[in-house]
């Protein structure tokens, strides 16, 4: 028993409450453990709760194929398989970009996403341009707009090239804006 | 701004007579610290409460997932290892306290007529808070998970006439599985909180209606002819002991101020061992391996002494573990304790073990 002191002798059996300080303080030391316990709680279980949300996927470079195998001035599609990490599991995506060699020995690579609304496009080679299906959007081998209601060029990826292997490093991009902007 | 808020609710919710109900409940003989269990017991009820729903935000109760979302959470989530922490040595401290609690309401005579009901009703509860360890313990699917729930719904089984009914009923079937996995999950997260609260609700209203039972009356029988009379006192004055016996107190400030201090020092203790002592995970759950049956090291495997890591080779080879090689049918290693100990069955054991240990340090203990 922590009470100590006797009381006095006018103070009436029964129910009885500590008056002053005492209670003050009893009651400044019972607010304090609350709010030690609920910032001890509070502060790790939002971050716990908000963590995913900020955590940037990392970007790996891919090896896409040889530089050789592109043939100069005519778009290739590059099929990759990539593994996605969603959560706790981890699956393949086949992704695909397209890819240009230019007669200098530089290469452009396009995110394969049309720039007006996300749709995939092709390239026709009778009409030598990247055609989008959904909209009619048509894109020249520079990736620049030749019709259609696409807002920007194609976007770019970057890429570089180690030991004839050629890497791509892949990004999304928001459609529909006038200018790149990543996602 | 609060007091307005709290004025203009009082005027509707009249909350002035709750709050003198809830706060000024008498305590015969006064506040103590031994009647702090109680409180502290509910106090990590509602720890496990709100970290268990945090744990089920990124949690997958599928044997496909169990074991990785676990994993993810231990490893990808900012606190993710210390919320798990806090819910674990939580968990425990549950079962401690609990412990104390039903110590003190022995020893003190508190569960005599009238207060029987709350005597029952609390044991009640203490069961379901052992079920909820029993079934928490499988949800991370490693293989301690695995084995300790094959072990423990094996024990069920032998229970006389209705253990094997009810062996498969808890298991979900024949076999240890998704089935088992997903009721265990269902159990823990949804049918026992349900349960306990309303029991605890149970609890409680008995409390207010029996009131407490007050000091322990050995000890003011033995005051009363003097024996232990305090200084300064005048010994053996009648009216000091019956005012004693008779002095009471309100629950609030004092009590509730005891209450706060030792909930304060419970999650300090529980925070302080979430963050120190780490909870890793075994392997992940296979049924077809048997290797946390084996008793104790074996002779026949010298690389098991992996330097560093004979703590955690005693860990999963000790105790708990080794008994899954009496129950589990057809294991490949039945705790052998014979002179053939490391030969036959017992190599493939040591074999096994061997990796597992060494895997387990690997990631874990010996973190190279």
């Amino acid at each position: 028993m922590m009470h100590s002191e006797p009381p006095p002798d006018d103070v009436p059996s029964g129910l009885h409450t500590p008056v002053g300080s005492r209670r003050s303080f009893f009651q400044w030391m019972t607010s304090a453990a609350a709010v030690c316990i609920g910032l001890g709680l509070s502060i790790p279980l939002v971050g716990y709760l908000v963590s995913p949300a900020f955590k940037r996927r990392a970007q790996p470079w891919v090896d896409v194929g040889a530089v050789e195998d592109l043939p100069v001035n005519e778009p290739k599609q590059l099929d990759y398989v990539t593994s996605i990490r969603d959560g706790w599991m981890e699956t393949k995506a086949q992704k695909a970009v397209w890819a240009i060699k230019r007669p200098d020995g530089g290469v452009t690579v396009f995110s394969p996403i049309c720039t007006h609304l996300g749709c995939g496009y092709r390239w026709e080679q009778g009409d030598h341009a990247f055609k989008c299906p959904c909209h009619g959007s048509v894109y020249d081998r520079e990736g620049k707009v030749i019709a259609g209601p696409a807002p920007r060029k194609l976007d770019t990826l970057p890429w570089k090239v180690e030991n004839g292997r050629l890497l791509v490093m892949y990004k999304e991009f928001k459609a529909g804006l006038p200018v790149s902007q990543e996602v | 701004m609060a007091s307005k808020l709290y004025t203009w609710l009082d005027s509707r919710l009249k909350l002035k007579s709750v709050e003198r109900t809830l706060l000024d409940e008498p305590i015969p003989g006064g506040a103590s610290w031994i009647y702090v269990f109680g409180s502290a017991t509910l106090f990590l009820f509602l720890l496990q409460a709100v970290t268990g729903m945090f744990l089920a935000i990124y949690y997958a109760p599928t044997p496909d997932h169990a074991y990785d979302s676990i994993q993810f959470i231990e490893t990808q989530i900012m606190f993710g290892a210390f919320v798990r922490g806090l819910h674990h040595w939580g968990a425990s401290g549950m079962v401690v306290v609990i412990g104390l609690h039903m110590l003190q309401v022995f020893l003190y005579g508190a569960y005599k007529s009238p207060r029987e009901l709350m005597w029952m009703v609390g044991v009640v509860l203490f069961l379901i808070v052992l079920s909820f360890a029993f079934t928490g313990y499988l949800l991370p699917w490693d293989q301690n998970a695995y084995w300790a729930t094959q072990v423990g719904i094996n024990m069920v089984g032998t229970v006389p006439v209705v253990g094997d009914l009810l062996a498969p009923v808890l298991r979900g079937g024949e076999m240890l599985g998704a089935l088992t996995l997903s009721r265990f999950f269902a159990v823990h997260v949804l049918f026992l909180p349900a349960l306990l609260a309303t029991l605890v609700m149970i609890h409680l209203f008995i409390l207010r209606r029996v009131g407490p039972a007050g000091p322990w009356r050995g000890g003011y029988e033995r005051r009363k002819s003097g024996e232990t009379a305090s200084q300064g006192r005048e010994p053996g004055s009648p009216g000091f002991v019956e005012r004693r016996v008779r002095r009471s107190e309100t629950f609030y400030p004092r009590q509730v101020f005891m209450d706060a201090v030792v909930m304060l020092g419970i999650f300090a203790v529980v925070a302080v061992l979430a963050l120190t002592v780490h909870f890793p995970l075994a392997d992940k759950a296979n049924p077809s391996d048997a290797v946390l049956a084996v008793a104790g090291p074996e002779p026949g495997a010298p690389s098991v002494r992996t330097p560093g890591c004979v703590g955690h080779r005693r860990s999963i080879s000790s105790g708990r573990v080794r008994a899954a090689g009496d129950f589990a049918p057809g294991s490949l290693c039945r705790a052998s304790r014979g002179p053939g100990r490391g030969e036959g069955s017992g190599g493939v054991c040591a074999v096994r073990l061997h990796r597992l240990s060494s895997h387990s340090c690997r990631r874990r203990r010996c973190g190279a």
